[in-house]
């Protein structure tokens, strides 16, 4: 290939990147790789930092469970996320899109929850699911069902599920309207060509809809567990981590860690480690897409 | 006849879809409309709930259980009814505790703080973006494909991975890091005419500032002001930066396939009028683009207005919190007081669902042009 020449023209046209390149480079860029160097060092915060080469990634990886213990609970909420969450906003969307009465009024409906801070959602939750005077216990109590009447974040089998349900409802709406979106594109007439045929409504589902939106599934997946790994608002709110860590997830360690333990290299190691979890989903969603793509 | 079953079999789908439907609906409303009802309440009606649900008959929930499934249900099913009448507060309604929440909480500081953020996030936000993603979409200069795939690849090292870094960088924000890419960038481009030049005024700029790290004393006034290091914690300042540098890949990614459809004769001809590419810039794109520049406003101010984590830690001084942390250190006062916490938590909820209902068009439209292209 011919070297070419940059105008000066050319060259100046740089500042149009450039002061989004700056900001992006010094609170993003660079954090990250700083990130990636802290890794190796302990360190408290105040005195000096101690080279430990590799020690915090094998303390992190296979001696304690500060790692693997907040991933499979934030793997958890993920899995309810793609399957629950995921199957849900595809029933709904499926069935708003069959333009029942009121089809429009539930769309505006099911897109609240995503409208509301993660804090507000920990809150109203937590109102409800107050042991004592929570209407949800109350009212279990009432229909005769008291038995089930739980302290759902207090103990440690129900606090991650009930957590998990919260995080469905605060966020089945995003892949809700996407679902809608992607199944108003699809073409009337391919229906009306099955119903010819004689489909019924669930023949139609599985051999029509359900392939074309294969694609918009898999993202919306993707988004879904990048959304469940990194979530630490509602956890926060909800129940700190607790109780005995039961709902602990990575980034709420990395708080715990850095700002109570003051273990600021552990930390980091355990943020790079999330990292490369992250890392790894996204490329592994570009490879079921590219597969779709060849089927 | 066969017409007939056809036709009762579409009601009855429809009947359940319907079901399903309300059923789901209700659920995500519920809550919202509970916590509406419990901020309209005394402290002692709170209590009342359990009064409320309660049949005042013979039928207690012991009997209940030891009759019948169909009696079991029926009764099951007037608890769901009286669930829904207790959602009335009991008279006397206390729309005082919205003034009283908004006074103890210092909810005119936490909304005057979150909107401040989010204009000053959005409008950095957008300029800087608008403008990368023209360039991206329409101009050739050097480098273009690198920078592109650094944007492209930040979406897999999301901030709460960093987020403890970024602290750190905020507790001691040395000037250089501000200082010297912005003038190495300028100089760079003023000088240069190829990127031969630029590779050599590049290498010439991080020789000379070898040369004057080697000969200058350690303290010199220039090398003591680039290392002066200032603390950006529990500033505005360093709580809106890193949000607009976090908020910059998406939006870019958005609205340079928005710039890309614009059709390009527009710019040319402007061009043969003889107006700038900067001009071209402001002139007609930005117009053009009103669209895209509400969508993924509105997207960036509600994702600020949300933000949690940044704000809990950056900041310990509540006078500078935004709405979110401000609603936590609100709990802190009323542990129990769940009446004024819940009228707290509406307070910040009516602006959103307010926006949301006027905008709903633009607010789902920008979601689903982000989500169905990737």
């Amino acid at each position: 290939m011919l070297k070419r020449q940059w105008k000066h023209r050319e060259i100046m046209y740089l500042f149009f990147v450039l002061p989004a390149l700056i900001f992006f480079g010094v609170f993003v860029i660079y954090p990250f790789i700083k990130n990636f160097l802290i890794t190796f060092y302990s360190w408290d915060g105040i005195n000096e930092m101690k080279f430990v080469g590799l020690e915090q990634y094998k303390k992190a990886l296979f001696q304690s469970p500060d790692f693997w213990k907040p991933i499979k609970n934030a793997a958890f909420l993920a899995l309810m996320g793609i399957t629950v969450q995921n199957g849900l906003a595809l029933l709904l969307a499926w069935i708003v899109d069959k333009e029942l009465k009121g089809a429009r009024f539930y769309r505006v409906i099911f897109f609240i929850p995503p409208m509301l801070s993660f804090v507000v959602i920990g809150f109203l939750w937590k109102w409800i699911l107050e042991p004592n005077q929570g209407i949800l216990n109350i009212f279990l109590k009432n229909i005769g069902l008291g038995k089930w009447a739980l302290a759902w974040l207090g103990l440690r089998e129900t606090a991650l599920p009930t957590v998990a349900m919260v995080n469905i409802w605060a966020s089945f709406g995003w892949g809700f309207v996407m679902f809608l979106a992607a199944l108003q594109g699809i073409e009337r007439d391919i229906y009306e060509a099955a119903r010819i045929d004689g489909a019924n409504n669930f023949q139609e589902f599985w051999k029509i809809t359900f392939p074309l939106l294969l694609p918009i599934i898999t993202s919306v997946s993707i988004l879904t567990i990048l959304g469940a790994m990194q979530q630490f608002d509602l956890i926060y709110v909800m129940t700190g981590g607790g109780p005995a860590g039961a709902t602990e997830v990575p980034v709420n360690q990395m708080y715990m860690q850095a700002f109570q333990n003051g273990m600021w290299g552990y930390a980091t190691t355990l943020g790079v480690l999330l990292g490369v979890i992250l890392f790894l989903i996204s490329i592994f969603q570009l490879q079921i897409k590219k597969w779709l793509v060849d089927w | 006849m066969k017409f007939d079953l056809g036709k009762i079999k579409k009601i009855l789908t429809n009947a359940i879809f319907q079901l399903i439907l309300l059923f789901f609906a209700a659920w995500v409303i519920f809550p919202v409309l509970w916590g509406v009802s419990t901020s309209l309440r005394t402290f002692e009606g709170i209590y009342q709930v359990s009064d409320q649900l309660t049949l005042h008959d013979s039928a207690t929930a012991g009997t209940v259980a030891a009759q019948g499934f169909l009696a079991k249900a029926e009764y099951r099913l007037q608890a769901g009814g009286r669930l829904l009448r207790a959602l009335i507060p009991p008279t006397p309604i206390q729309w005082r505790n919205y003034v009283e929440a908004w006074k103890k909480g210092n909810f005119n500081k936490y909304f005057l703080n979150s909107f401040f953020y989010m204009v000053t996030v959005v409008l950095f936000m957008l300029l800087l973006s608008s403008m990368a993603a023209y360039a991206f979409a329409r101009l050739r200069f050097p480098g273009k494909e690198f920078i592109f795939y650094l944007f492209l690849a930040s979406l897999v090292m999301p901030l709460p991975t960093i987020f403890i870094t970024v602290y750190l960088l905020l507790q001691n924000f040395p000037i250089y890091l501000f200082v010297v890419p912005i003038i190495s960038a300028s100089l760079l481009i003023v000088s240069a005419g190829s990127l031969r030049r630029i590779m050599f005024s590049g290498l010439g700029i991080l020789l000379a500032a070898g040369a004057m790290r080697a000969i200058l004393p350690q303290g010199y006034w220039l090398i003591k002001f680039l290392h002066i290091k200032i603390n950006l914690l529990d500033t505005r300042t360093g709580y809106i930066l890193p949000q607009i540098a976090s908020g910059l890949p998406y939006t870019i990614f958005l609205m340079r396939s928005f710039f890309e459809a614009i059709p390009v004769d527009l710019e040319d001809a402007a061009r043969i009028d003889g107006c700038s590419r900067l001009g071209i810039y402001f002139r007609i794109i930005l117009p053009l683009s009103r669209p895209i520049l509400a969508v993924t406003g509105i997207f960036g101010a509600l994702s600020v207005w949300k933000e949690f984590l940044f704000a809990v830690v950056v900041f310990s001084d509540n006078a500078k919190m935004p709405i979110q942390a401000g609603l936590l250190a609100f709990q802190g006062t009323y542990r129990t007081q769940w009446n004024y916490l819940m009228a707290g938590v509406i307070i910040t909820v009516i602006p959103v669902i307010i926006v949301y209902l006027l905008l709903q068009k633009h607010v789902i439209s920008g979601l689903t042009a982000g989500a169905v292209k990737g």
